[in-house]
C-alpha cells in the first residue's frame, strides 16, 4: 500500500491545489447542536458532517468564493457563501422537509431532492432511527414505489417498477460505488452481504432506468448505499437487537442482530474504520404442501407434486413403464393393458427435512483512508467479506449455506473525480439446491427405473390379486417406497450429505462456484473549471471470470472470461427563466460495448422547472439496457427435464454430452452412442410445444422450427413526468412513468434431434416411405430438450406512478402516506407462452404515523402497508399472492447521557396475519424485538 | 426406459390434461343430467351370464354387485330410479351345491401363474329358492328359447338338465318362464342383453363337438352344445321384444359378438410344440423317424397335407382330429402294410391317423386344451395295452396332440368356426331388424369385441384388450367380462341410450369410472 501511495503521490505532485479551510457550527432554532448535518460544497463532492457538538471543519481545494450547502434530515437546507480562507460559519437550521435532503445519485453530483431531474427516494439516518421495521433494509419497503419481495428472513429482494423475480437481475445495488451482486447469480443477495446499520450514512433509490449514468443493468432501478467516512464519523457505535421471529410453521425462534462500527481519525491524513455484523435467526419455514396445478390435492393423489415438497417432481407415465418392463421380460407380455396411462410421481421430502432453516449473516468490512494533503483528495482501500445462510428461490429453492462473497476496492478521489477499481469474488460454499437434494436422495436409495418398475410390478400384481385401482396404486407406492430413507435416520443423513456435496445435478445438488468480477470506474466533474455548463465524463470497465468447474457454466476446461466497457458524459445547466422560475436541463449519454454484443448508446434527457422554490415539475426521457446475465450467456446445466444452454455464440459448442442411441439412431449414425453438443438448440431445433402437438396429432406440419437466436441485451425506454412541491402544510412528491421493453430476455424450450435437419430435407436412408430423418429421430426419442436463452420479439409495455404526501399534524406528529400504481400493458392472452414475470400489485398503499419527540427523548412510529393481490410468475412456480395488510410499530427512548444510547422496542406484522409476497416461499410471520443502539444518535 | 421426470412434454401434457379436467368439471356442473324421453323408474334386466354378472367362471356376491345392470342402475339412480334387486349368491366363493354335490365350481383366481379354481366349497344351495321377482333376471347359460321356456326354473329339472340352477334359485314358481317373471314386474325400461350368445357358445367352447342345428326348428331336440337354428332364434327374440315392449316399455338390446374372438379361443396357440422344451425337443428326431413311413403313405395316397412333421427350429402345430376329413383307415392300412409294416402296427396307425392332420392358424384350440396337450391320453393308453401293445410303445403313441390327434372337443376347426360365424351373423340380422323396428337402443357388442381384440379399446386411462388375465376386459375364464369390462359395457349401454332416447349420461359425466372396478378378486374374499 505504501508503494501505491508513494507512486500516486509522485504522479500528482506536479499538480497543486488551492486550499480553503472552513469551520463552523450548526444548531437548530432552539440552539441545540445539529448532529450529523451534511456540509457540502455546491457543484463539488467535497463534504463533511457535523460532530456531536454540531461543529465541523472542512478543507476545500477551491479558492473562495464558493457556496456551502448545509443540510440535515428534517431541516431545510441552507446555502452559505464562503468568501475567505479560515472563515467560520455559524448556521441555524430551520425545520424543513424531506425534499430538502441532498442526494447524489440522480446526477452523480449533490443536489436537493427537490431539484433532482428524476424520481429519487432517500432513506437517511433519521429514517433508520425511526423505522418500525427490524432493520434499515426492510425499512425501505415503506418508501413509495418500492417493492420488497421476501425470499427469506435474510434475503429480501428490492425492486421498483415491476418485472422482478428473486433473481432480480434488473435492479442494481451499489455499496459505496461497488456492485455487490454475486458474479454467479448476477443479483445481490439482499443485505446478506451488505452493510451494517450503524455504518449507513444514507440510502438512495433511483426507480427506473439509469443506464445513461450507470450502464448495463441499471434497468429497473438502483439502490445506493453510502457508508460513513471515518474522517467525518469517528468513534465506536454499536447496535444490538434481540427478539423472536414468530411463525405458525416454524414456531417462535430467537433472533439476534448485532452490529459494531469502530472508526478513528488518527491524523488529518489517515483514518480507518472497521465494521462487523452478525445476524442469527430462524428462517420463515416454507411448508406449503398444496399440490402444483394439475397434480391433485395431496400425496394421496398418485401424481402429487407439492409446492414445498421435493423429489415428487420426478414423474412418469406408468403405462410406458409397464411397456418397458414387458419389453425387458420383467412383466409378462400383455400385462401393460392392466396399467393405466397416468402419471405417477415419486414420493418427495418436505422442505423442512432438507434444511435447518438457519438464517445467518456474518459480514465485516474495513477501510483505510489516506488524505495525503489533508484535503479532499483521498485514497482509500475498502475490503468487505460476507458469509451467510439463507434461502434463495430461483427455478428451485436453494439453501444458501456459507455463501461467501468478498470485495476489495481501491479508490482515488477528490471532490472532482474518482477512480476506483474493485474485485468481487463469490464462493458458493455449502449451498445446495433443495429440489435436487430431494430428487437425488430418492435416487440414492432407489434409482428411478427401479422405483417405477417396482411400482408398476406391484400395481399389476395387486390388480391380479383383486385390488381396485386405488388400492393397487397404494400397493405400488408402498412397494416402491421400501427402503426409503426416512428423515432423521442415519442413512438419510449420510445420503443427504453425499447429495449436497456432489455438484452434478444428475446425482447431487451442490451449488459450486467461484466466479469473479473485476470492475473499474472513473468520473471527472468539470464544473469547478467551467461555469457555463456542468460537465461530467466517466467510464467503466468490467471483466467477468466464470469459474464453476463445469458444474453451472460451460467452463469445464477453465474459467470463461469476457469484458465490457462504457463511457458517458453528462451536461447540466440551470437557467433562470424569471425571478420565480428556474429551469434545469440535464442531458446524458452513455456508450457501452461488450465484447459479445454490438455497442449501445443510452441517452437521458431531463428538464426540471422550479417555481418559487415551492414547486418543481420534471420530465425525463431515458433508456436503459440490461446485458444478459452470466447464466443467460454461459450456462450449460442438465437439470433433467432439459439442458439449460446459454445463448452466447461460443457457448453451445462447449456443452458436449454423451447419449445412447435407439436402434434406428444406431443404424443411421453407425454408432451406439453420440456426443451431442448444444449447437443443435440454436441451429437445428423445434419448439417443444410443436413437437408435442406433432406427437398428439401425428401431423408433421405442426412442427415449428425454433433455432433460437443468440441472446442480446434487453432494452427499455422510459418516459417520466413528476411533480414535487410544498402545498401549504403538505409535501407532495408524485411521478408517473411509461416504460417500453424490447428484446425481453426470454427462454425457449426446444428439441434438437440428434440427426436429420429440421427442414426435413434429409430422409432415412433406404426407407421407401422417405421418412424425414429428423422425424425418425423424434419418434425414436433420439433428441435432447434444451432451454435456450434468447430474446423475445414481443414488445412489453408498463406504466405506473406514485404519489407521496407527508405533513405534520397535531403539532409534531409526522403523518405520511403514499400510493403506488403499477400496470402491465401486455396482451397476455394473445401470447400465452410469454411470461413477463411482472409480479407486482396494481395498487399498493403505505402510510406511517409517528413522532420523533412525543415527549423528551421519546419517539414512536407506526407503519402500515397494503398490497393488492397479484399473480406471481416465476420459474419455481406460478400462483396468486393474496392481498395483505401489514402493520409495523416501534417506540424508542433516547438516553444521550448514557453512551448516547437509543432503546427501541418494536414489532413487525403486529396484526399477526401471515402473508407472503411470492408464490412458494415461507409465510412471513411476526417479529418482536428490543434494540439498543450506542453512539448512533 | 427413459424416465423423463418433470419432462417438459409431460408437464405440458399435464397442463393440458388439467385444463381438460377443469372443463370437464365445469361441464359436470353446467350440464344437468336428463333422462330425455326414457323412463327408468322400473328397470328390469333380462339376459344370461353377462347380465347376471358372471365372472372368473362363477357368480358370487362381489361379481353380482359389479354386474352391468347394477352399474347401470346406479347411473339411473341419479335420475331417481329405484334400486336394482338381484338374486344374491350366498358367498364370494361362487359355484353351486345341489343335493350335497358341487354342480358348479367355485370361481377362478389368479394364483401367480394363471387362473386356478378357488380351493373352497360352494355354499349356495340351488334348492334354497328365493322367489323373486328380481329386477336382474340374468340367468347364466340361458339360450334364446330358454327365456320363453316354462319350467326352466324347476329345481327338480336341474339334475337332469331340463332346468337351469340359476333360474331355479329365483323363479317365482317351478313352472314360470324367465319372460313371465320379467313381465310380472311391468318394467318401464329393460335391457335384453347377450341373447343368442349361448346359442353358439356351447358349440364353440366344446370344440364344435355339438351339432349345428340350422334347419332343425325344434329346440326341444337340441343338445346343450348345439348351435340354435337362426329361425328358432328369430322366433324367440321377436317374441321376447314383442312381449317386453307390449306395455310400452323402452329398452336396449345387444347383438351377439363373434365369441371366437374371446381369449377362450385365442390363448392357446395352434403351434405350441416348442423344440426348446427339454421334454419335447430331444424326441423330435425319433418322432419324425416314426412318422416317416406314415408320411410316405399319405404321399402315396395323394394326401401329403396330412403329413406330420415336427420342426427342430420352430414351434410345430399340434396333431388334431378333424371329423370333416375323409376316413382313410382302410387305404392307409393297406399302404402301410405294403410298405412293410407289421399288420398290428399298420392297423393301429391307420386307425389313429384316419382323420388327422396338423393344425393350422385357422384352427382354434380351446382354453382347457392347454392342460391336455402333450400329456398322456390314458384312455387310449389303456386301450393299446388291452390290445397287447407294450407299455413303452403305447405310451409313445398316446401323447395328446403329438402322437394322438387332439380330440374334437379341444379344437374348433376352421369349418366349425365358420358355423359359429354364420349363425352369429344370422342372429345379428334379426336383432338389428327387431331393434330398429321396435325403436330400441342397440349396443354393438360385436363391434366392441372386435375393436378390443384388434386395436384394444380405451376406457378412461386404460387400453384394454382380449388377452387372458392381462387384457383387463375378459375375466380369468376367458369368456366372461371382468368388473372393469362390465363397467365399460355399462357405459356403452349409456351411450346407446343417450343416442336413442336423448338422455345425456355421457355428456353429464354420469358414467362408470374404470378405476372403481377391479379386474379380478382376491382369493381371501370368500
Amino acid at each position: 500500500m505504501k508503494t501505491i501511495v508513494f507512486v500516486f503521490c509522485l504522479c500528482l505532485s506536479a499538480i497543486t491545489f488551492a486550499q480553503t479551510n472552513v469551520s463552523g457550527n450548526v444548531v437548530d432554532e432552539s440552539s441545540t447542536p445539529v448532529v450529523g448535518a451534511n456540509i457540502v460544497v455546491v457543484g463539488n463532492t467535497a463534504g463533511t458532517a457535523t460532530d456531536f457538538d454540531g461543529n465541523f471543519s472542512l478543507l476545500v481545494d477551491m479558492e473562495p468564493p464558493f457556496v456551502l450547502q448545509i443540510s440535515s434530515i428534517g431541516y431545510a437546507s441552507q446555502d452559505v457563501q464562503v468568501t475567505s480562507n479560515n472563515q467560520t460559519v455559524n448556521i441555524v437550521l430551520v425545520e424543513g422537509s424531506e425534499l430538502d435532503e441532498v442526494v447524489i445519485s440522480a446526477s452523480r453530483t449533490p443536489e436537493r431532492i427537490f431539484e433532482s431531474p428524476v424520481t429519487i427516494e432517500r432513506f437517511g439516518i433519521k429514517d433508520i432511527r425511526s423505522t418500525a421495521s427490524v432493520d434499515f433494509y426492510d425499512g425501505l419497503e415503506n418508501l413509495k414505489g418500492v417493492d420488497i419481495n421476501t425470499n427469506s428472513l435474510t434475503f429480501k429482494s428490492i425492486n421498483t417498477r415491476g418485472f422482478a423475480t428473486f433473481a432480480n437481475t434488473r435492479f442494481m445495488q451499489l455499496v459505496d460505488g461497488m456492485d455487490n451482486s454475486a458474479p454467479v447469480l448476477n443479483f445481490p443477495l439482499g443485505n446478506l452481504l451488505g452493510m451494517v446499520d450503524t455504518d449507513i450514512q444514507s440510502v438512495e433509490i433511483l426507480p427506473g432506468a439509469a443506464s445513461a449514468l450507470y450502464g448495463a443493468n441499471a434497468f429497473n432501478g438502483i439502490l445506493f448505499m453510502q457508508s460513513k467516512n471515518p474522517f467525518d464519523y469517528e468513534g465506536i457505535s454499536i447496535s444490538m437487537k434481540r427478539g423472536i421471529t414468530s411463525q405458525e410453521a416454524a414456531g417462535d425462534n430467537p433472533y439476534t442482530d448485532f452490529g459494531i462500527r469502530a472508526a478513528h481519525k488518527f491524523t488529518e491524513h489517515f483514518a480507518a474504520k472497521v465494521n462487523f455484523g452478525y445476524l442469527s435467526g430462524t428462517d420463515w419455514a416454507a411448508n406449503n404442501l398444496t399440490a402444483k396445478p394439475g397434480t391433485g390435492t395431496s400425496r394421496a393423489d398418485i401424481n402429487y407434486d407439492g409446492i414445498n415438497v421435493y423429489g415428487d417432481e420426478v414423474s412418469t407415465d406408468i403405462k410406458g413403464v409397464a411397456e418397458a418392463l414387458v419389453g425387458l421380460g420383467v412383466l409378462p407380455a400383455g400385462a401393460e393393458a392392466l396399467v393405466p396411462s397416468v402419471n405417477v410421481s415419486r414420493t418427495g421430502y418436505n422442505e423442512a427435512d432438507l434444511t435447518d432453516y438457519e438464517a445467518e449473516s456474518i459480514k465485516a468490512d474495513w477501510g483505510l483512508y489516506f488524505r495525503p494533503w489533508a484535503n479532499d483528495f483521498e485514497i482509500s482501500y475498502v475490503g468487505k467479506v460476507g458469509t451467510g445462510s439463507t434461502i434463495y428461490q430461483g427455478a428451485s429453492r436453494y439453501a444458501i449455506d456459507n455463501f461467501f462473497l468478498q470485495q476489495h476496492k481501491l479508490e482515488f478521489k477528490n471532490n472532482n473525480f474518482f477512480l476506483r477499481g474493485y474485485i468481487t469474488e463469490d464462493r458458493a460454499g455449502d449451498s445446495y439446491n433443495m429440489l435436487f437434494t430431494g430428487i437425488n436422495i430418492n435416487r440414492a436409495w432407489k434409482d428411478d427405473n427401479t422405483w417405477f418398475g417396482q411400482y408398476v410390478g406391484a400395481f399389476v400384481q395387486g390388480s391380479l390379486a383383486g385390488l381396485t385401482a386405488e388400492e393397487a396404486h397404494a400397493l405400488g407406492r408402498q412397494t416402491a417406497e421400501t427402503g426409503r430413507f426416512e428423515p432423521g435416520t442415519e442413512e438419510f443423513k449420510s445420503a443427504f450429505n453425499a447429495t449436497v456435496s456432489d455438484p452434478s445435478l444428475l446425482t447431487g445438488s451442490k451449488f459450486q462456484d467461484n466466479s469473479k468480477i473485476y470492475h473499474g470506474d472513473a468520473n471527472y466533474n468539470f464544473s469547478h473549471l467551467w461555469d457555463v455548463v456542468d460537465v461530467q465524463v466517466g467510464g467503466s470497465y468490467r471483466t467477468y471470470s466464470l469459474n464453476s468447474s463445469g458444474t453451472i457454466f460451460t467452463d469445464a476446461d477453465g474459467p470463461i472470461n469476457y469484458s465490457e466497457y462504457g463511457v458517458y458524459t453528462q451536461l447540466q445547466k440551470k437557467f433562470d427563466l424569471s425571478d420565480n422560475v428556474d429551469l434545469k436541463l440535464t442531458g446524458s449519454v452513455r456508450y457501452d460495448k461488450s465484447e459479445l454484443f454490438d455497442g449501445f448508446f443510452s441517452p437521458r434527457l431531463a428538464a426540471g422547472f422550479t417555481i418559487n422554490d415551492q414547486h418543481n415539475i420534471r420530465a425525463s426521457f431515458q433508456t436503459g439496457f440490461r446485458n444478459p446475465t452470466t447464466q443467460d450467456l454461459y450456462i450449460g446445466l442438465d437439470i433433467g427435464r432439459a439442458v439449460l444452454i446459454g445463448g452466447a455464440e461460443d457457448n453451445p459448442a462447449r456443452d458436449i454430452r454423451p447419449y445412447d442411441l435407439s436402434p434406428t439412431g444406431q443404424a443411421v449414425l453407425g454408432a451406439p452412442t453420440i456426443q451431442f453438443d448444444g449447437q443443435g438448440a440454436y441451429t437445428n431445433s423445434y419448439f417443444a410445444s410443436s413437437v408435442q402437438a406433432f406427437g398428439a396429432t401425428g401431423d408433421a406440419s405442426q412442427l415449428e422450427i425454433a433455432n433460437s437466436s443468440f441472446v442480446k441485451p434487453e432494452q427499455v425506454t422510459s418516459y417520466e413526468l413528476g411533480y414535487r412541491g410544498k402545498l401549504g402544510k403538505f409535501i407532495v412528491d408524485m411521478s408517473g412513468y411509461y416504460n417500453q421493453y424490447q428484446d425481453f430476455l426470454a427462454n425457449e424450450t426446444v428439441i434438437a434431434p440428434f440427426y436429420g435437419d429440421v427442414q426435413l430435407t434429409q430422409t432415412v436412408p433406404g426407407d421407401p416411405n422417405n421418412t424425414p430423418l429428423a422425424i425418425a429421430a423424434i419418434a425414436n426419442e433420439d433428441y435432447q430438450i434444451f432451454q435456450t436463452y434468447t430474446n423475445s420479439e414481443e414488445v412489453v409495455n408498463s406504466y405506473g406512478g406514485s404519489v407521496g404526501v407527508s405533513t405534520k399534524v397535531l403539532g409534531g406528529f409526522d403523518l405520511g402516506a403514499n400510493y403506488t400504481y403499477a400496470k402491465l400493458d401486455f396482451d397476455t392472452e394473445a401470447n400465452p407462452d410469454f411470461r413477463t414475470n411482472f409480479n407486482t400489485p396494481e395498487h399498493k398503499v403505505k402510510g406511517s404515523f409517528g413522532n420523533t419527540e412525543l415527549f423528551k427523548n421519546f419517539g414512536f412510529n407506526v407503519a402500515w402497508r397494503w398490497s393488492d393481490t397479484y399473480e406471481w410468475e416465476a420459474s419455481f412456480g406460478d400462483g396468486q399472492v393474496p392481498a395483505f395488510h401489514v402493520v409495523d410499530a416501534q417506540i424508542n427512548y433516547r438516553v444521550p447521557k448514557f453512551l448516547k444510547s437509543t432503546f427501541k422496542v418494536g414489532a413487525t406484522n403486529v396484526l399477526g396475519d401471515e402473508y407472503f409476497t411470492a408464490f412458494g416461499t415461507g409465510n412471513i410471520g411476526s417479529m418482536y424485538y428490543v434494540s439498543w443502539t450506542i453512539n448512533n444518535l | 426406459m427413459k424416465i423423463k421426470y418433470i419432462a417438459v412434454l409431460l408437464l405440458a401434457l399435464g397442463f393440458i390434461a388439467c385444463e381438460e379436467d377443469d372443463s370437464t368439471t365445469m361441464e359436470e356442473v353446467q350440464v344437468e343430467l336428463s333422462a330425455g324421453s326414457a323412463n327408468f323408474s322400473n328397470y328390469v334386466a333380462l339376459g344370461a351370464s353377462f347380465t347376471a354378472g358372471f365372472t372368473d367362471g362363477a357368480l358370487f356376491i362381489a361379481s353380482q354387485e359389479n354386474s352391468f345392470p347394477n352399474i347401470l342402475s346406479q347411473q339411473f339412480a341419479a335420475l331417481g330410479a329405484g334400486e336394482l334387486t338381484q338374486p344374491m349368491m350366498n358367498d364370494n366363493i361362487g359355484g353351486l351345491l345341489l343335493g350335497g354335490n358341487v354342480i358348479a365350481n367355485p370361481r377362478l383366481f389368479f394364483n401367480g401363474a394363471g387362473p386356478a379354481v378357488l380351493p373352497a366349497i360352494p355354499t349356495t344351495v340351488v334348492s334354497n329358492v328365493m322367489p323373486g321377482p328380481y329386477s336382474n333376471m340374468g340367468v347364466p347359460g340361458a339360450k334364446s328359447f330358454h327365456l320363453l321356456a316354462n319350467g326352466y326354473g324347476n329345481v327338480g329339472g336341474v339334475a337332469t338338465g331340463q332346468a337351469n340352477p340359476y333360474f331355479a334359485r329365483m323363479a317365482s314358481s317351478s313352472n314360470a318362464s324367465m319372460l313371465e317373471d320379467a313381465l310380472a314386474q311391468a318394467p318401464t325400461f329393460f335391457t335384453l342383453s347377450e341373447v343368442g350368445g349361448n346359442d353358439v357358445l356351447g358349440f364353440a367352447t366344446s370344440g364344435g363337438s355339438g351339432v349345428d342345428q340350422t334347419g332343425n326348428f325344434d329346440p326341444s331336440t337340441y343338445g346343450s352344445n348345439d348351435i340354435t337354428d337362426p329361425n328358432v332364434f328369430a322366433q324367440a327374440f321377436t317374441t321376447l321384444v314383442g312381449a317386453l315392449t307390449g306395455n310400452g316399455a323402452q329398452g336396449v338390446v345387444t347383438n351377439v359378438p363373434y365369441v371366437t374372438s374371446l381369449p377362450y379361443f385365442t390363448t392357446v396357440p395352434f403351434a405350441p410344440l416348442d423344440p426348446t422344451n427339454p421334454d419335447f425337443g430331444p424326441q423330435i428326431p425319433v418322432l419324425n423317424a416314426t412318422f416317416a413311413p406314415l408320411n410316405q403313405a399319405f404321399a402315396f395316397l395323394g394326401m401329403p397335407e396330412r403329413s406330420i412333421v415336427f420342426s427342430e427350429t420352430a414351434a410345430s402345430p399340434v396333431v388334431i382330429f378333424d371329423e370333416t376329413l375323409p376316413d382313410i383307415s382302410e387305404q392307409l392300412n393297406l399302404v402301410l402294410q405294403g410298405g412293410g409294416l407289421d399288420p398290428l402296427t399298420a392297423q393301429l396307425l391307420s386307425t389313429q391317423f384316419a382323420q388327422s392332420r396338423q393344425a393350422t392358424a385357422a384352427d382354434l384350440l380351446v382354453l382347457p386344451s392347454s392342460t391336455v396337450i402333450a400329456t398322456l391320453n390314458e384312455d387310449y393308453f389303456n386301450q393299446l395295452i388291452a390290445l397287447g401293445v407294450p407299455a413303452a410303445t403305447a405310451g409313445q403313441l398316446a401323447v395328446n396332440g403329438v402322437t394322438y390327434p387332439l380330440e374334437d372337443r379341444w379344437v374348433l376347426t376352421a369349418s366349425e368356426e365358420g358355423s359359429v360365424r354364420v349363425a352369429t351373423d344370422a342372429y345379428n340380422v334379426t336383432i338389428e331388424n327387431v331393434a330398429s323396428s321396435s325403436g330400441l337402443a342397440l349396443v354393438d357388442l360385436n363391434g366392441i369385441l372386435q375393436q378390443a381384440s384388434t386395436t384394444g379399446i380405451t376406457f378412461d386411462n386404460y387400453t384394454m384388450n382380449t388377452d387372458l388375465v392381462f387384457g383387463g376386459l375378459v375375466s380369468l375364464d376367458g369368456v366372461h367380462l371382468t368388473a372393469r369390462g362390465y363397467a365399460l359395457m355399462a357405459n356403452k349401454f349409456l351411450e346407446a341410450i343417450d343416442a336413442t332416447y336423448g338422455s345425456n349420461f355421457i355428456e353429464a359425466g354420469q358414467v362408470a369410472k374404470a378405476n372403481n372396478y377391479p379386474v379380478t378378486y382376491s382369493p381371501e374374499l370368500q
